[in-house]
């Protein structure tokens, strides 16, 4: 059972749901990324998702294009971050880290390295937006442990799933809107039938991201659901912010996620 | 012996480039399209609907012209112009845009999107939604708005939205960006008529499919006038859509030399230039891999060009493939080196080139002098340079009045 399985099944038997945020790598800068992923896990979040920024990104919003665009002006870089996830495992061995990229800057580092160094440092899981299930075997031979998470999105039809299950491990990520990443609101009705349907074909826990906006979208996708993702929503006040309010925004983002697990464990 | 005619395989690799980087959204999608695409094009219905606006709207075949001021100004080779910019809009990308936009309709979607740099595709795009009364949204960047500001307003009297994009470096890139992002986002209702050979497969063979028109009468045209083949074809290379149009009929002619010139801006070792195959590294962009300019960490590294449309850190990922192939060969062309290729061309010959063009036009001029007279260049005069007048006085330091 990899790590990834381990924590849902713990969630399972505490009749709990996952809550996963989603934090830009040194967004709005390193130590502040540090802080909340240090903490994070005190406040109920059960896996945390590290976006790598590209200065590309495709499939975001505004929210994470200038949280990544602000990570590389901090002079982001992959092995600072592989370094700094090293070391927040001598502090914390039980809360799955899953990186969330585009593939051309694992490609630049060298995707075996790349997988091989994430998963020393201690990374359990790793999305790549861009790569489709169909190409994955040409990209990459072997995974070094790590569990290869895929989004599933309204647009996926059956021939799809199955394609996607087959190469997928962990967990499956539902995106819940047609769009980008933090722009719109999900709606649990239209959610459901869609749900449903890809239970009836897999087995792996779902959750479900993109535009959780709240607590209460948070609830009701968790209902529907194995867990919810929540990324731009904790992101988005330290873009306005000035540095010198990043502690409190820092607070304040450990308190929702705090009310969001309250919020999911309470029946 | 390679075979290019067999590339891309039916994943979209061209060898090591191609494919459909995409995200799951989009799969769906351009799986639908790929099976459409390959259907019509078996059809015969389908050229004929294609060969009746290319003859009537589009206003082919192109005439090849001999340059023939040029070619003595030069004094060697034979120089002639395949001359796309004598069609409807202005450019060859018109040839994409009527095959694309059929693919569109017979998908049942209304609203079609596009990226554009210099503005040629986007007045392409906003002039076949005129023509079969379907919406139009252009992403443009705001450095290329300001660049090419009569294409925005030509866009808009066709009816067409045109949305800035300042995201960035404010550039075709991001305009790319933007328009993958409302894709995605719009799916059911939306067509994204990708202008250059590059982008998920199947669009860069779909590009290359409805711009190989041009080579296709080069062929012809050539052994009529001189019963043989040319000897050397040239083209400028942004994405590269002109150039595989022009180059894809004669990929397996080894006698025929082909040469695509990339954009050097101020200088390939000062870093402000737009060659993605000289200064390049492998990568993944936009729904394909090729090369791209990228820094040591995987982030898209900044481009320059004087010609918005050349202004691009990636390129068709077929390109790349002929580059390692050495089937086509690569050179570049300075910003100054195509103005004064720019000027050349309006003096001697009466024709206005559009900047992307007068890169190739920089090269030929180069090359024409080392060349026997009985040498045939085509150069692909792809388009018409009245867009690029302000542009032009600017770098010159004229004032208009």
């Amino acid at each position: 059972m990899t790590t990834i399985q381990q924590t849902f099944s713990d969630l399972k038997r505490r009749n709990q749901k996952a809550i996963i945020p989603f934090l830009t790598a040194d967004f709005p800068n390193r130590d502040t990324f540090l802080r909340l992923l240090y903490e994070l896990p005190n406040s109920g979040a059960s896996i945390i998702e590290i976006g790598i920024p590209f200065s590309e990104p495709m499939a975001d919003g505004i929210v994470i294009q200038q949280s990544s665009h602000i990570a590389i002006q901090n002079g982001f870089s992959f092995p600072r971050l592989l370094a700094d996830i090293t070391a927040f495992r001598r502090h914390n061995t039980v809360t799955p880290i899953v990186l969330m990229t585009y593939i051309n800057p694992l490609i630049h580092y060298g995707m075996d390295a790349c997988l091989q160094d994430a998963a020393k440092s201690g990374v359990q899981g790793m999305l790549i937006v861009d790569l489709p299930p169909e190409h994955t075997n040409r990209c990459i031979q072997k995974w070094h442990g790590l569990d290869s998470i895929h989004m599933i999105t309204p647009t996926t039809n059956d021939r799809r799933l199955a394609i996607i299950q087959e190469g997928s491990g962990g967990f499956l990520y539902y995106v819940s809107v047609t769009g980008v990443t933090g722009t719109q609101s999900a709606n649990a009705t239209s959610i459901l039938p869609h749900i449903q349907r890809i239970r009836t074909h897999v087995s792996l826990p779902i959750v479900v991201g993109f535009g959780i906006t709240g607590v209460s979208i948070a609830k009701q996708m968790a209902d529907l659901s194995d867990g919810v993702v929540v990324g731009s929503h904790i992101l988005k006040p330290f873009l306005t912010a000035s540095t010198a309010d990043y502690g409190t925004i820092v607070n304040e983002q450990l308190m929702f996620i705090d009310e969001v697990r309250h919020h999911l464990d309470t029946v | 012996m390679t075979i290019f005619s067999n590339y891309p395989d039916s994943d979209g690799f061209f060898g090591d480039y191609g494919g459909q980087y995409v995200s799951e959204t989009l799969m769906p999608l351009i799986t639908e399209l790929n099976e459409l695409f390959h259907n019509e094009i078996a059809s015969p219905d389908f050229h004929q609907e294609l060969a009746y606006y290319r003859e009537h709207y589009i206003g082919r075949p192109s005439p090849l012209y001999h340059a023939r001021r040029l070619s003595d100004y030069c004094g060697g080779a034979a120089i002639y112009f395949k001359r796309d910019e004598l069609n409807h809009t202005g450019s060859h990308k018109i040839n994409n845009c009527i095959g694309q936009i059929l693919l569109a309709r017979k998908m049942g979607k209304s609203r079609i999107i596009a990226e554009t740099g210099a503005g040629q595709h986007g007045v392409a795009t906003a002039t076949v939604c005129a023509l079969f009364g379907l919406s139009c949204t252009v992403y443009m960047g705001a450095k290329d708005i300001e660049r090419q500001k009569a294409n925005v307003y030509r866009m808009r009297l066709l009816g067409a939205t045109v949305i800035p994009v300042s995201a960035g470096t404010a550039t075709l890139k991001d305009a790319m960006n933007e328009a993958l992002r409302d894709w995605v986002t719009h799916v059911d209702s939306t067509y994204y008529l990708i202008g250059t050979a590059a982008g998920p497969h199947p669009y860069p063979k779909m590009v290359r499919t409805f711009q190989a028109i041009i080579g296709d009468e080069v062929k012809t045209q050539s052994m009529a006038r001189f019963g043989r083949l040319p000897d050397t074809l040239v083209a400028c290379i942004g994405g590269g859509s002109n150039a595989i149009g022009l180059f894809s009929p004669f990929l397996d002619e080894p006698d025929v030399a082909l040469i695509g010139v990339e954009a050097a801006g101020k200088g390939l070792e000062t870093g402000e230039h737009a060659a993605s195959l000289s200064k390049g590294s492998f990568g993944i962009l936009h729904g394909n891999s090729t090369y791209i300019i990228q820094d040591s960490q995987g982030q898209i590294g900044h481009t320059h060009s004087i010609s918005a449309g050349l202004d691009y850190p990636g390129i068709g990922p077929e390109h790349s493939f002929l580059n390692d192939k050495k089937r086509v060969y690569y050179d570049s062309c300075t910003d100054a080196d195509a103005l004064a290729a720019f000027q050349l061309c309006a003096q001697y010959e009466g024709i206005i080139p559009a900047l992307e063009p007068s890169h190739a036009l920089g090269f030929v001029l180069r090359y024409a002098p080392q060349k026997p007279t009985d040498h045939i260049i085509v150069m692909n005069l792809c388009g018409r340079g009245d867009k690029d007048i302000h542009t032009v006085a600017e770098a010159l330091n004229i004032t208009l009045v």
